[in-house]
């Protein structure tokens, strides 16, 4: 089994370590980052930069990675795995960046304690250090389904470099293999393996693919792509065991309606875990995540969390846009609060000062990263039956492309849009999910997308109640699968 | 009188400027050499305007031909340019005497109405019961599941050798079971002259009846009536110089702006140069003409002759006779008397206009000596036309306002060749050239001359409004329809259409697939249109003009004259081997002059026939004084020697002399109306000088006039004819049970509409003329509209009105009685339970119309809409002098259809008739299962629960031809039908059974669909697209999964729009270009634009075409006006060019620049 919870390698990139672990560091204690993924690096890297930009005086930052490689993009794993990108370009800095902006990296590094009272943390190579304010960003795990066998030779999770160049072994050799899970990351890896020469099929329960980003018809079309890649697709298929032969490695999967299939590999892509155990340990409030607040206070003075293993009333988030929100919030908060010498923590009754943003929870929008293949949701496309007779329907289709829109309203306002073949219009409707704004004076060309609807028509129309920082762009280029995986866990 | 030698000396001139130049006048190679044409019987100089001048015409590689316009009666002369490759294109001729190179919309829009789309190319049999079926299923009440429509072919090809030789025998046959009266021929003022005198000699000298009638008899027959009153004969006592020479125009239901536009435009040219003149418009609705008006009098239709007998009265007080001519005239007395009646203040109350504006008018008249009263179809078609065109030209000869320049009466016809019919006498009641059917000797005089085989019949024929009675009671067997469409122009259109139905033989001779009589035939012929016949047509002013032929004809399609002489031979009649148009043209001037006491050499016989033209004394003002070799002149012996008689040998046109014929007035420029006027020296004066005596008529307005025409219907059921099928409550049903509560009663005023012709069978082939109203549209008072609860565009269901008709067996006996003979069609005890058609329309809110009028255009037919015929709401009531029936004052009751949703779908013209026999099905369809729900239903609780009157169909559609494709505009009142039309699934089912029905080989066609739909809204897009040809032949593109983002071009087939309100549809202008280029659109887009109707941005849409001659939109002259400050038409003209050519929209223009006045100037 090869979980992406390895022990860190030993190796430290030498660009990352130029400044020197000093014991000074224990005294000069200033702001650290534990985790350096999409949350961590960016937050690292948004607050330097913020910070660059005043003259005044800042708190020095020190981001922990545990994975050798600080700051790549998880999402770009499944073109780096189907061939069509290289891992290099999956970097979201410059690694010289962070030196630019005095960055202290330490990679390769787990935090093992944390002393909250003390500020201070202990890594795993003995050091420990102050903390001035502390932010947690340890993101999330791939989550396994102990089925019988399950430890078994062959058996992988999607999530990180290393899986990818084992997957790829697999790969490169022909060999057969299973998803487990027909989400987003599945259907990938799936697809990506197929091109990389493999023989896969996807194992999913529900009656449909992507069944809660996407509603049947874009699920079909999808469907039919699969097919046409070659893919196979087992829908309603539950899974009993992992068959293993005697020398322990994969052989195979039965199903709870007793069909055996073949198989040399199996990737489970069921969803992922916030990794919450540090947290926990050091006596952080968590429940499927750490709870923080609006601001991304924890339960505890001067440490903060942002990103995949947090919780924010009751809802994980898996996706870059919420995390880049996080991300914007916690630096605003940040960034001047040393200055300010702000005392305010947590406890719900002070203050908050007025350039703090805080962060909203907002509908998110899904983006299927197949290179060919596009879907596109946002906002709310299931309805139950009494629902769906309140809910209008605009629906594009061209069946000779394979495109199909389907845009979901309620009482003039966009709730929902899924997008399948021509995913262009995406942000845009994702913006007038989130705005929430009556749509009426655009309905009759929503549907043909941004070109075709005049803004100002409907702002003046609407007061606007919210205004969103979010850049959309990003959204576009950055959409997570985490959302996918967090869904499926719960259809687990 | 001195115009007359003029003309003469300018005859002589042609024949030179022909002499010298051998190329014939009809084809005109252009070589950059001032073409000499002179016009012979021009009434002043015309200003030569050298062809050379025009850098169209200098091109050596085209052909220029001169021809006559096949539209109004005013009788354009055409310049048709053909170039190499066959490409026409049109343009005034400006040295036609009738509109010196003007054309209107219509006339300058013929290049675009030629080819071969929409024509009959080659003979059939048809099977008549289906095709009727078919093209009309929403007969309510009829078993749809009655007709096997697959049964049989509905269409047999065949050649012409088998159907003439079959069209033969049938007829004998036809003669000989049931005599020589049962054969019927139906012509029309579309035919050429020759067409015409062949009919007429065809059926009165050979088969032995006068039934054979002209659509005329629907268009000027009172004209003749009136005139024959007054003057003893049918001339014509004006000109069209007269126009320009008045100092007032007085237009008397006439919208001559739109209906004669380049006659009007002569008489506003000659306004502009001497603002003096006046116009005054009489007419119940205010016209575009009262846009240019000095008084208009909105009176209530068909009390004209109380305005007039009002007119006489006050003439008469302010002593304005013209005591000489009133000397000459006879039944003065008994005119001014009757008039007498008619004070100011009773004509006011009469006509509901104020006394004050009715002073206005006669203090004009009586003050202008320099009157024209030019009357048209709001005169003619009224039970009372006679009297109405003799009440105005009493006021004429009172004043002896007639017959000199600028002072007349003139009736404007409304067809090309109205006149020529009347010339050969081809209606029940005349003859031939002018001689009189009830006079025995002038029937032995024809007879003679056409060397018939019996005497002419004595008896009037049967007549256009009594033909659907003749067939229907068995009189008629066959009927042969000529160039006319009597199924939506007749009244009583439905009563027609029946008659066809039971009809044993009908034979339909026509150009266009779009005349609802062809599928009404049994046999159908394909007759040569403009543009391919050849031959003379005559206008309102009694201009001959020849109509050329420009190009072959469009697959086997004949000349009228030809068809009609082939049947005659091979029915085994002699005189009708004609092999050119020269040779029946001559037998007309020959005829003309036969027995002519008017002639140079009288006849031996003791006996005169004199008569009102001789042409072929006229004629020889064409030819020189000596015949020149070359041209030799037929001889036609076997006419001139008969009897043994020598009489005079008539002078007889050449071919080539023929083909090179110049538009002349035969009989003269003007008329004297006196006989006491001597000619001058030398003058060409017409022999109806010598005849006429002027006659005034007294005339006695009914106290009913203005009370519109009711539907007649027996009180009694006839139980034994009913229907099994039908249920006496539901008969009820139909006829009684309109929702009165929401009905409201209006007066129904039919006409024309600016932009088209007829029943559109020619026009509505050119998409700019489709611009103007592509809908049928019902204009009403915005007060009615609010009694109606409607609003502008919303649809409205239009009602016959009945009144119970209790006199129904005295008046079945009274056959011959005068205008009453036709409503024995109408009563019928079986017509009168059938359901009346479902006739719907679009309201136009407008303060142009009177409260309680209503005006519906009548060029819309079954071809070009499911439901807008007008002829059914029209009962058969005839003017008892000429047999004109009323159609301009039908009672009828107006409910308003609440529509679902509305639709668009536009096509490829390939597609056309594919899509509409799918609309039909469906309409079949969900008639068939409306009326089963209903059956499921108590009577009474469909009746309470639902608004809508039963009769209400499920879908409603009309067409409109676009530049490059064909635009159908739905509505369905009807919630499941909308629904349905609101399916994607259901346009799939639709593209594939069009696909199997229109495209054998579909299986190499590549379609494509792309939709989008509300599921709430019942909004719905669908487009249709083909693989451009090159990728469907390209196999590696079809064995490839090939995205169509790669595919270079793709071909428009059809796009559908349907949404709840009509405001969502898209405008059609630019989705109209893309059935010829979708390049236009970036090809990852090409879908979505078509969805959406419009690119994405950066496009300009034009608006609502205005000005059809320059197609410029109402956007672009708004722009115009608000951008660029215009403030006159002459101005917005400059800017956009809107109005500068016929000049026919500068109302529109004037309406739009008041419009935003207010604007500008804010």
């Amino acid at each position: 089994m090869s979980l992406s919870m390895s022990q860190a390698s030993t190796t430290v990139d030498t660009h990352t370590n130029t400044h020197a672990l000093a014991s000074d560091h224990q005294k000069n204690a200033g702001i650290v980052i534990i985790g350096a993924g999409m949350a961590g690096s960016r937050f690292a890297i948004e607050l330097a930069r913020t910070q660059s930009n005043d003259d005044t005086a800042r708190l020095p930052i020190t981001l922990i990675s545990k994975e050798p490689h600080v700051g790549y993009n998880r999402i770009m794993l499944s073109p780096v795995l189907a061939g069509d990108t290289a891992f290099k370009d999956t970097y979201l800095y410059d690694n010289s960046e962070y030196e630019q902006l005095g960055i202290t990296v330490l990679a390769g590094v787990a935090v093992e304690t944390i002393d909250t009272k003390c500020q201070c943390i202990e890594l795993d190579n003995g050091q420990t250090l102050n903390y001035a304010k502390l932010v947690m960003a340890t993101g999330s795990t791939a989550r396994v389904i102990p089925f019988p066998n399950h430890t078994a030779k062959g058996v992988h999770v999607f999530r990180d470099l290393a899986d990818v160049t084992a997957l790829m072994d697999y790969a490169s050799q022909g060999k057969t293999g299973l998803v487990i899970g027909g989400g987003v990351l599945g259907l990938e890896a799936a697809c990506a393996l197929a091109v990389q020469g493999a023989s896969m099929t996807v194992i999913h329960m529900d009656g449909y693919v992507l069944n809660r980003q996407l509603d049947l018809p874009a699920a079909e079309l999808l469907q039919a792509e699969l097919s046409r890649r070659g893919v196979g697709l087992a829908v309603s298929a539950h899974t009993e065991a992992i068959e293993m032969n005697d020398a322990g490695e994969v052989c195979g999967l039965s199903l709870k309606d007793g069909c055996t299939l073949a198989a040399d590999f199996i990737v489970m892509a069921v969803g992922v875990i916030p990794n919450t155990a540090l947290a926990k340990q050091s006596g952080l409030e968590v429940n499927r995540g750490i709870v923080v607040d609006d601001f991304m206070h924890t339960s505890c003075p001067n440490v903060y969390a942002i990103g995949e293993c947090i919780e924010r009333e009751g809802e994980l988030f898996g996706m870059v846009a919420p995390v880049n929100q996080q991300v914007d919030t916690l630096v605003t908060v940040l960034k001047d609060d040393f200055i300010e010498n702000n005392t305010n923590v947590i406890d719900g009754k002070v203050t908050v000062p007025d350039h703090w943003v805080p962060f909203v929870s907002k509908p998110l929008s899904l983006k299927l990263k197949v290179s060919g293949m596009s879907a596109f949701s946002a906002g709310q496309i299931a309805f139950d039956d009494e629902a769906a007779d309140t809910v209008e329907t605009l629906v594009y289709r061209q069946p000779d492309l394979n495109h199909y829109h389907c845009l979901y309203l309620k009482e003039n306002k966009l709730i929902g849009a899924v997008l399948y073949g021509d995913t262009s219009d995406g942000s845009f409707y994702s913006q007038l999910i989130i705005d929430n704004v009556d749509i009426t004076p655009i309905k009759d060309t929503l549907i043909f997308g941004e070109a075709y609807c005049h803004l100002d028509e409907i702002t003046l129309n609407n007061s606007p109640t919210t205004e969103v920082g979010i850049e959309l762009d990003d959204t576009d280029k950055n959409i997570s699968h985490h959302k996918v995986a967090e869904l499926l866990e719960d259809a687990l | 009188m001195n115009d007359a030698i003029t003309n003469q000396s300018a005859a002589s001139k042609v024949v030179s400027a022909n002499k010298s130049n051998n190329l014939p006048n009809s084809v005109q190679k252009t070589t950059g050499h001032v073409i000499e044409t002179h016009d012979i019987s021009a009434a002043k100089n015309i200003k030569k305007a050298p062809l050379s001048s025009d850098g169209d015409l200098i091109n050596s590689s085209i052909t220029t031909i001169r021809t006559t316009c096949p539209y109004c009666g005013v009788g354009c002369g055409v310049l048709a340019s053909v170039n190499e490759t066959g490409v026409l294109s049109v343009k005034g001729d400006p040295e036609h005497p009738a509109n010196f190179g003007k054309l209107c919309s219509k006339g300058s829009a013929l290049a675009q109405t030629l080819g071969t789309a929409r024509r009959l190319t080659e003979p059939y049999y048809q099977n008549k019961q289906a095709v009727m079926q078919q093209h009309q299923p929403m007969q309510l009440g009829n078993d749809f599941n009655a007709i096997d429509l697959s049964a049989k072919p509905l269409i047999n090809q065949t050649d012409w050798e088998t159907v003439l030789d079959d069209v033969a025998s049938r007829l004998n046959d036809t003669i000989a079971k049931h005599g020589r009266d049962s054969i019927m021929f139906y012509v029309s003022g579309q035919l050429l002259t020759e067409d015409y005198y062949v009919a007429n000699k065809f059926i009165k000298g050979f088969i032995g009846n006068n039934n054979i009638d002209s659509n005329s008899r629907l268009c000027m027959s009172s004209a003749v009536a009136g005139h024959k009153r007054a003057f003893g004969a049918d001339l014509v006592p004006g000109n069209y110089e007269d126009l320009e020479a008045c100092d007032l125009l007085v237009l008397v239901g006439s919208n001559m702006a739109w209906c004669h536009p380049i006659l009007f435009g002569r008489f506003l040219a000659a306004k502009k140069a001497n603002p003096n003149k006046k116009l005054i418009v009489i007419d119940p609705r205010r016209t575009d003409s009262c846009e240019f008006a000095d008084l208009h009098l909105p009176i209530a239709a068909g009390t004209d002759t109380h305005l007039y007998n009002g007119l006489l009265h006050y003439l008469d007080q302010k002593g304005c006779q013209d005591d000489e001519y009133v000397s000459q005239s006879l039944g003065v007395d008994d005119a001014v008397n009757a008039a007498k009646a008619w004070s100011i203040d009773e004509v006011a109350s009469a006509c509901q206009v104020s006394a004050e504006s009715i002073r206005q008018f006669y203090e004009c008249i009586a003050a202008t000596d320099k009157t024209v009263t030019a009357f048209s179809m709001g005169v003619n078609q009224s039970q009372s036309g006679t009297d109405k065109v003799n009440a105005i030209i009493n006021t004429h000869l009172f004043t002896g306002r007639v017959g000199k320049l600028g002072a007349s009466p003139f009736s404007l016809t409304g067809q090309p060749n109205a006149m020529g019919g009347r010339e050969v006498g081809a209606l029940a009641n005349l003859l031939a050239a002018h001689l009189e059917l009830d006079n025995v000797d002038h029937r032995q005089l024809v007879a003679d001359f056409w060397q018939s085989p019996q005497a002419i019949s004595p008896n009037v024929g049967v007549k256009a409004c009594d033909a659907a009675a003749a067939i229907l009671d068995g009189r008629i067997k066959a009927i042969w329809i000529m160039a006319t469409n009597p199924v939506v122009s007749l009244p009583d259109a439905d009563n027609f259409r029946q008659a066809l139905a039971e009809c044993d033989l009908v034979i339909v001779s026509d150009c266009s697939v779009d005349s609802d009589t062809v599928k009404c035939a049994d046999i159908v012929l394909p007759a040569q249109g403009w543009g391919e016949k050849s031959g003379t047509v005559t206008n309102s002013e009694r201009r001959i003009s020849r109509q050329r032929t420009l190009m072959p004809a469009a697959g086997l399609a004949k000349p009228d004259w030809w068809i009609l002489s082939q049947v005659a031979t091979r029915m085994g009649l002699k005189g009708f081997d004609y092999q050119h148009p020269s040779e029946i043209f001559n037998e007309h001037v020959a005829l003309t002059a036969y027995g002519n006491t008017h002639n140079q050499s009288p006849s031996n016989s003791n006996k005169t026939y004199p008569r009102y033209l001789n042409f072929s004394k006229d004629l020889s003002a064409l030819m020189t004084d000596e015949v020149p070799a070359d041209k030799p002149v037929q001889q036609l012996q076997q006419h001139i020697n008969q009897n043994g008689n020598q009489i005079h040998t008539p002078i007889a046109l050449s071919q080539q002399a023929y083909e090179e014929m110049l538009p002349f007035q035969w009989g003269g420029t003007r008329i004297s109306m006196i006989d006491k006027i001597k000619p001058l020296e030398n003058e060409i004066i017409n022999p109806a000088a010598t005849v006429a005596k002027s006659q005034l008529i007294a005339i006695t307005p009914s106290d009913e006039a203005s009370v519109a025409n009711v539907h007649r219907r027996q009180r009694r059921q006839k139980p034994q004819l009913i229907d099994e099928h039908q249920s006496p409550s539901k008969q009820e049903l139909d006829h009684d049970t309109q929702p009165e509560s929401q009905a409201i009663h209006l007066r129904l005023i039919t006409g024309r509409l600016r932009d088209q012709w007829h029943t559109m069978t020619r026009t509505g082939l050119a998409p700019q003329l489709n611009q103007h109203q592509p809908i049928q549209t019902l204009t009403i008072h915005a007060n009615d509209a609010q009694q109606l609860g409607v609003q502008d565009n919303d649809f409205v269901q239009l009602h016959r009105r009945y009144e119970n008709y209790e006199k129904y067996e005295s008046y079945e006996n009274d056959v011959t009685s005068d205008g009453i003979v036709s409503d024995i069609a109408i009563s019928t005890a079986k017509d009168s339970n059938k359901p009346a058609s479902t006739v719907m329309a679009q309201v136009a809110i407008s303060d142009t119309l009177r409260v309680g009028d209503a005006f519906m255009p009548m060029h819309w037919s079954n071809a070009f809409a499911s439901f807008a015929r007008v002829g059914p709401l029209i009962p058969t009531v005839v003017d008892p002098h000429s047999g004109q029936p009323e159609l301009k004052n039908s009672a009828i009751s107006v409910t308003p259809v609440p529509m679902q949703s509305f639709g668009k779908i536009l096509v490829h013209p390939e597609w056309q008739d594919a899509v509409i026999v799918q609309l039909r099905t469906i309409l079949a369809n969900f008639s068939a299962q409306a009326s089963e729900e209903e059956l499921s239903e108590t009577k009474c609780e469909a009746r309470s629960k639902n608004i809508l009157p039963e009769a209400l169909p499920a879908l409603t559609w009309s067409l409109s031809h676009q530049n490059n494709s064909v635009l159908i505009n739905l509505a369905s009142p009807m919630v499941e039908a909308s629904s349905t039309l609101a399916c994607p699934e259901f346009w799939q089912q639709f593209m594939a059974s069009m696909q199997s029905l229109s495209q054998p080989n579909s299986q190499e066609r590549v379609m494509h669909t792309a939709f989008t739909v509300d599921n709430v809204q019942n909004q719905l897009r669908f487009i249709v697209t083909k693989s451009a040809p090159d990728i469907d032949s390209d196999n590696t593109a079809i064995n490839r999964q090939v995205s169509d983002d790669e595919k270079p071009s793709t071909q428009l087939i059809m796009a559908v729009y349907i949404a709840p309100t009509q405001k969502q549809l898209p405008s059609v202008r630019w989705l109209d270009s893309c059935f010829t280029d979708t390049s236009q659109i970036p090809v990852n887009q090409r879908y979505k634009w078509l969805l959406a109707g419009r690119p994405a941005s950066g496009y300009v849409d034009p608006g609502p075409l205005v000005c059809s001659c320059m197609s410029v939109g109402k956007n672009i002259i708004l722009n115009a006006i608000t951008q660029h400050g215009c403030t006159s038409a002459t101005a917005v003209g400059k800017q956009c060019r809107a109005g500068t050519n016929c000049g026919s929209c500068v109302g529109q223009i004037n309406a739009l620049i008041a419009e935003c006045a207010p604007l500008a100037q804010a």
